[in-house]
């Protein structure tokens, strides 16, 4: 079944085109690496697909799960079942991160016409995933995201996802600013999660990632568009040879080939 | 009025203050002076002195200046030039204002620099009133309108449009006091840089015996203009000094300023800067040292007007003996000054028993996308610091003056000129050593 | 950022009916006969009479306070009601006899009289227009010795306590509004917590206006005797209605030695339409006195009310070592206007003093904080610390920062610091995209903004004070 639609979707930021047609589909039960080089659009991909206010699309359209996904807003994107784990999750103080979780839960849930959670079923449900996690309880009283380190941060984002469930993830840099062991928790978190309903699109620079999460397809944005896709050879190649081939003209004049 | 603090005292206003006002009648001036005395005079009738329930006047008490008698004269007093004190900076080019006559015989301006007393620009400088009669309402700055009543002494400074002034220019205010007969100075200045110029300028306030000099300084910086004014108010232990400054900067001009404040038994430095247009920098920093019954005022409102401004007020100071310090900040963000940044920042060590410091740092803001944040704090020299610098075995008497002065430090970062600086620092070295 | 002043969604003011119930009313306007009226229909004492009296006369002849940074039209003192009772409301009476309009009305305010059907642990006095209607658990506080009753009880009933401390920390020359307070207060609250009792409950007011043109003057007094301890709140509403209405309190509260007051007051008076229209002028008098020695104060207030809100809930630290504390978050939308802060007065040593204050505005709105933090000379080792954050909403709001900060002892260390900032894009992105509609977002990141004033409030009511937060901010974007 297919999940997710790109055609052709070029998209602006402040005047400057970033996303020049980009074409993918996403079916349940795939994951899918998009690798790319800094200032390829990798990151402008995820705030369109999760419809971040300054990120203009200018052409083509996006299907998700049937239904139009440019026309929703980002609360109706979120519960339509997609979620974004951001590179650099964003700090609320004074809003505990459970108080942040149990409001987010339960606005997609009414959203979806399903009932809210009992007080009692969201903490032990949160205090399930926590412990898949190995997070400390401690964390939830703070602020969302305040005063946490890099690894606290991601982790954060992972509780959320499991918490939220969707249908489709896009992770965004998920393995920046995280150390080894934080890395192999993250990606168990997300592995966990993997299942024939939900899809998920990982965001990366490197190849690091991709070896604890393991791709179905791995594509290569360069300068707004998709150069490449394979199997996960692809990352493997990539890591051996580096971007070089897709940067510059001689590559830009490769890659439109190849298309 | 303000009942909030709910305070007593009164004051009467008294008005021989306009008296000798009528001296200047017979002078010749172009109309828009006549008109300037006029106005300004009607205003200080009306208002007479500041009340202290007014706000704005809480913390400044005016009775050393209300209980005197102080007269202006005409004429230039006698005075031993070898009595002015050497320029500051070996390489600066020197303005001398003596009672706040500009004396041009004493006077050397930088090169690119156009300086003419008061009276002469008034009719030889076109567009000169524009700066001069002063923007806002006198009738709520009672100081500024008894200077207008009075206009006449002073100078106007004028850099021409891409002039790049290098050599410093010291502009010095040499005050000759008299206990018996005591005069009143009401030196109006104009500094005036068109578009793109700079200028670095050291002003100095300093003199003898008794005075009250009361002076209005209109700073205009045209678009991308960008003047350093780097001031010393060391006033004689016995004068009274006032100063009210309004700064005009347009598109994308930079102002420094920075207040050494060590002068006189009262003292007010008022400004106002408009920020009229957007992209400027404006910062204006100080630092005051005040001892004996010594009261110093500073007053500091800045305007941003239009997007992108970005301000600093951060004065810090020390207060010693029954001396009285006051800091009354304001930012004003309006509507279209997005994306403004300003900052305020004020600290007060006290070092005696008796000493007072008052702060009042406001913020006024009616743009939503905008930076502000304010800070004061008032406190004693840090006993666990002091004891550290003994045990260490220095002095406890230089062990303070080491703290005091890293304390002042972090206010005299902000001076980029670093020969003014290092004289500011001597200065402070100088001052603790009394 | 899509966040625009308000566009069609209605403020939900929920506490805006009307109760239809006789009301015994007095002639309309101010005057001295109207004073004495209402001292006879109170039955008082003489010596009230003749305070009463004192400060209607110099009440004449006193300006308008006029610091704050507020603007309306004059008040017509003489187009306004000084008494009015519901009929049925004429004498004390135990909770079944109260009429049960009166019940229905509170009930409907979320405030059930019947003690069985209350917040166990909460005392409440229930204050409509002029005069108190009922006051829960007075049994099991007197068995503690607490004497928690309607003001006009406690002058018929302990005389010598009220007019020992009646008027003793804001004097009737305080201020216009504390001055017709003085004159033509009507009913309130008396609290007395004899030594070492602290007291077994929550105790709290809760003031209804529901007459149209008439004013509320009430008087609250609260005594906490060495060594006890009380926390106390109050809540305010009133009918929605197009004429603006004049509430003039006065609060006073004492600590002796070692005593502790809490003072949380929930200000959620009726803060006219979104064009400005009607609404409460809530013009309120408060301070506390730490007489003795170690005795601390602490005010904590959530202001979402009023058309305008001046009040600045203060403390005079006068023992050694006592303590002044201000929790605020006053949040102002449409065209409210609030000027609020406090007045921490340090005299004895060792005193210490607190300022957390919140202001957000939104829509057309002026939020102010205006505080005073004096350090006396004998004021050895005073400190204080003072916060002021303010969030504005939309562009056409504006928020404002006037500390007075005075300082007459070396040994005193002040800190004061103030910010000014906006709610972040990608904070409401963030939200968003977690599924929380803007609307929640804005009020989930406020709440956060506002946390360390919400914590502070007693348990039962910090839920309530954060709904309100955000009720009150609805309509601020869109």
């Amino acid at each position: 079944m297919t999940m997710l639609k790109i055609e052709n979707l070029h998209a602006e930021v402040g005047g400057r085109e970033v996303l020049k047609g980009i074409n993918l589909t996403v079916k349940a039960g795939e994951v899918h690496a998009v690798m790319g080089p800094n200032g390829s659009g990798k990151s402008t991909l995820s705030y369109v697909l999760a419809g971040r206010p300054g990120y203009e699309v200018t052409k083509g359209k996006v299907t998700f799960l049937g239904q139009d996904l440019l026309a929703l807003a980002p609360e109706g994107r979120a519960a339509a079942g997609m979620f974004l784990a951001f590179q650099y999750p964003v700090e609320i103080p004074g809003v505990s991160t459970t108080m942040f979780l149990k409001t987010a839960l339960n606005a997609v849930r009414k959203a979806r016409g399903e009932k809210e959670f009992s007080p009692v079923d969201f903490l032990k449900l949160q205090k399930e995933k926590m412990a898949q996690l190995g997070m400390d309880a401690e964390m939830l009283k703070r602020g969302v995201n305040v005063g946490f380190s890099g690894g606290e941060k991601k982790r954060n984002e992972a509780l959320q996802m499991a918490m939220l469930a969707p249908k489709l993830a896009i992770l965004d840099e998920t393995d920046s600013g995280l150390d080894i062991d934080a890395l192999k928790v993250v990606a168990e978190g997300v592995n966990a999660l993997r299942s024939k309903d939900r899809a998920f699109l990982v965001i990366t620079h490197y190849q690091r990632l991709l070896k604890h999460i393991k791709p179905d397809i791995v594509h290569v944005l360069a300068d707004g568009k998709i150069r490449k896709t394979g199997g996960p050879e692809l990352a493997l190649e990539l890591e051996d040879k580096g971007y070089a081939e897709y940067t510059g003209d001689a590559a830009l004049r490769a890659g439109d080939k190849s298309i | 009025m303000n009942a909030f603090l709910q305070q007593e005292a009164v004051i009467d206003a008294t008005l021989p203050w306009l008296e000798d006002a009528q001296k200047l009648g017979e002078q010749p001036a172009a109309d828009w002076v006549k008109a300037l005395r006029h106005t300004g005079a009607e205003a200080f009738a009306h208002t007479g002195f500041p009340h202290p329930k007014q706000e704005g006047w809480q913390y400044t008490q005016l009775r050393q200046l209300t209980d005197g008698d102080f007269h202006y004269a005409l004429e230039a007093p006698a005075f031993d030039v070898n009595a002015l004190p050497q320029p500051l900076l070996e390489n600066s080019a020197r303005i001398v204002l003596v009672n706040g006559k500009y004396r041009p015989e004493l006077s050397d301006a930088p090169e690119g620099v156009i300086v003419m007393s008061l009276m002469d620009a008034s009719v030889q400088v076109e567009g000169i009133e524009e700066h001069l009669v002063t923007v806002g309402d006198l009738g709520k700055a009672p100081f500024k309108a008894l200077n207008a009543a009075y206009t006449h002494d002073g100078v106007v400074v004028t850099v021409k449009a891409g002039a790049e002034v290098t050599q410093p220019f010291e502009v010095l205010f040499y005050n000759v006091g008299d206990t018996d007969k005591a005069p009143a100075l009401y030196p109006r200045c104009l500094y005036w840089l068109g578009k793109n110029s700079s200028l670095t300028v050291i002003e100095r306030h300093t003199g003898t015996g008794a005075y009250f000099t009361n002076i209005y300084a209109g700073i205009a910086l045209e678009p991308s203009a960008r003047l350093k004014c780097y001031k010393l108010e060391e006033e004689s232990a016995t004068a009274c000094h006032f100063s009210y400054t309004t700064l005009q900067q347009q598109k994308d001009s930079s102002f420094e300023g920075f207040s050494y404040a060590t002068g006189g038994k009262l003292s007010r430095q008022e400004y106002r800067n408009l920020l009229i247009d957007s992209g400027i920098s404006s910062k204006l920093t100080g630092a005051y040292l005040l001892k004996d019954q010594q009261c110093h005022d500073f007053t500091v409102l800045t305007d941003h007007f239009e997007p992108d401004g970005k301000s600093v007020q951060h004065f810090k100071g020390v207060v010693d003996d029954q001396a009285r310090s006051v800091f009354q900040g304001k930012i004003h963000v309006r509507r279209a000054a997005q994306k403004t940044d300003g900052n305020q920042l004020n600290h007060a060590l006290l070092l005696s028993e008796k000493a007072e410091a008052s702060f009042k740092p406001e913020l006024e803001i009616y743009a939503d996308d905008v930076k502000c944040a304010h800070g004061a704090a008032s406190g004693q020299i840090d006993d666990e610091a002091l004891f550290y610098l003994q045990s260490r075995g220095i002095p406890q008497a230089e062990a303070r003056s080491l703290l005091i002065e890293s304390f002042l430090n972090t206010v005299l970062a902000e001076v980029s000129f670093s020969p003014v600086r290092e004289v500011y620092e001597e200065r402070i070295r100088a001052w603790l050593r009394h | 950022m899509p966040i625009a002043p308000e566009t069609l969604l209605d403020k939900k003011y929920e506490a805006g009916f009307v109760t239809e119930i006789e009301s015994d009313r007095a002639p309309k306007g101010l005057s001295e006969d109207i004073v004495r009226l209402i001292s006879a229909k109170k039955d008082e004492p003489e010596w009230l009479l003749a305070q009463r009296l004192k400060a209607y006369k110099h009440w004449l002849d006193m300006p308008e306070p006029r610091w704050a940074k507020v603007s309306f039209p004059p008040i017509d003192y003489q187009d306004a009601y000084y008494y009015a009772a519901p009929k049925t409301a004429t004498k004390p009476k135990s909770l079944d006899e109260v009429d049960p309009k009166l019940l229905e009305t509170y009930k409907k305010l979320g405030i059930p009289l019947r003690e069985q059907e209350m917040l166990a642990g909460v005392a409440v006095d229930a204050v409509f227009d002029s005069v108190s209607v009922a006051t829960t658990f007075r049994e099991k506080l007197a068995d503690a010795g607490v004497i928690f009753c309607s003001i006009s009880e406690a002058v018929r009933k302990y005389p010598e306590l009220v007019q020992k401390y009646l008027g003793s920390v804001v004097p009737y020359t305080d201020n216009k509004h504390a001055c017709l307070n003085a004159a033509v207060f009507t009913d309130g609250t008396f609290v007395y917590i004899p030594e070492g009792v602290r007291c077994p409950m929550e105790l709290s007011t809760y003031f209804r206006i529901n007459e149209a043109k008439t004013g509320q003057f009430e008087r609250t007094l609260i005594v906490a005797e060495k060594g006890s301890y009380v926390s106390y709140l109050e809540g305010c509403t009133a009918p929605m209605r197009d004429e603006n209405q004049l509430h003039a309190a006065v609060v006073e509260l004492i600590a002796m030695e070692d005593a502790e007051i809490k003072y949380s007051t929930v200000q959620n008076w009726y803060p006219g339409d979104e064009n400005g229209k009607g609404g409460i002028y809530n013009f309120v008098t408060k301070r506390g006195i730490c007489k003795g020695a170690r005795s601390k104060i602490s005010w904590t207030q959530v202001e979402t009310g009023s058309a305008i809100t001046w009040k600045y809930p203060s403390c005079i630290l006068q023992g050694d070592d006592s303590v002044g504390e201000f929790y605020s978050v006053a949040l102002t939308n449409n065209y409210q206007q609030a000027d609020t802060g406090t007045k921490m007065i340090h005299i004895g040593k060792n005193t210490k003093s607190r300022i957390i204050s919140k202001g957000i505005s939104a829509g057309h709105s002026n939020n102010t904080y205006r505080g005073l933090v004096r350090i006396s000379g004998r004021a050895e080792n005073a400190r204080n610390f003072t916060q002021c954050d303010s969030l504005l909403i939309g562009h056409e709001c504006g928020a404002h920062t006037v500390p007075y900060i005075e300082n007459k002892n070396m040994s005193a260390m002040l800190e004061h610091e103030a910010s000014t900032s906006k709610i972040g894009e990608d904070q409401l992105f963030y939200c968003r995209q977690r599924g929380i509609g803007e609307e929640g977002a804005v009020a989930l990141i406020v709440n956060g903004f506002c946390r360390e004033v919400l914590q502070q409030m007693p348990m039962e009511f910090a839920v309530e004070a954060q709904k309100l937060v955000a009720i009150s901010l609805e309509g601020a974007v869109g």
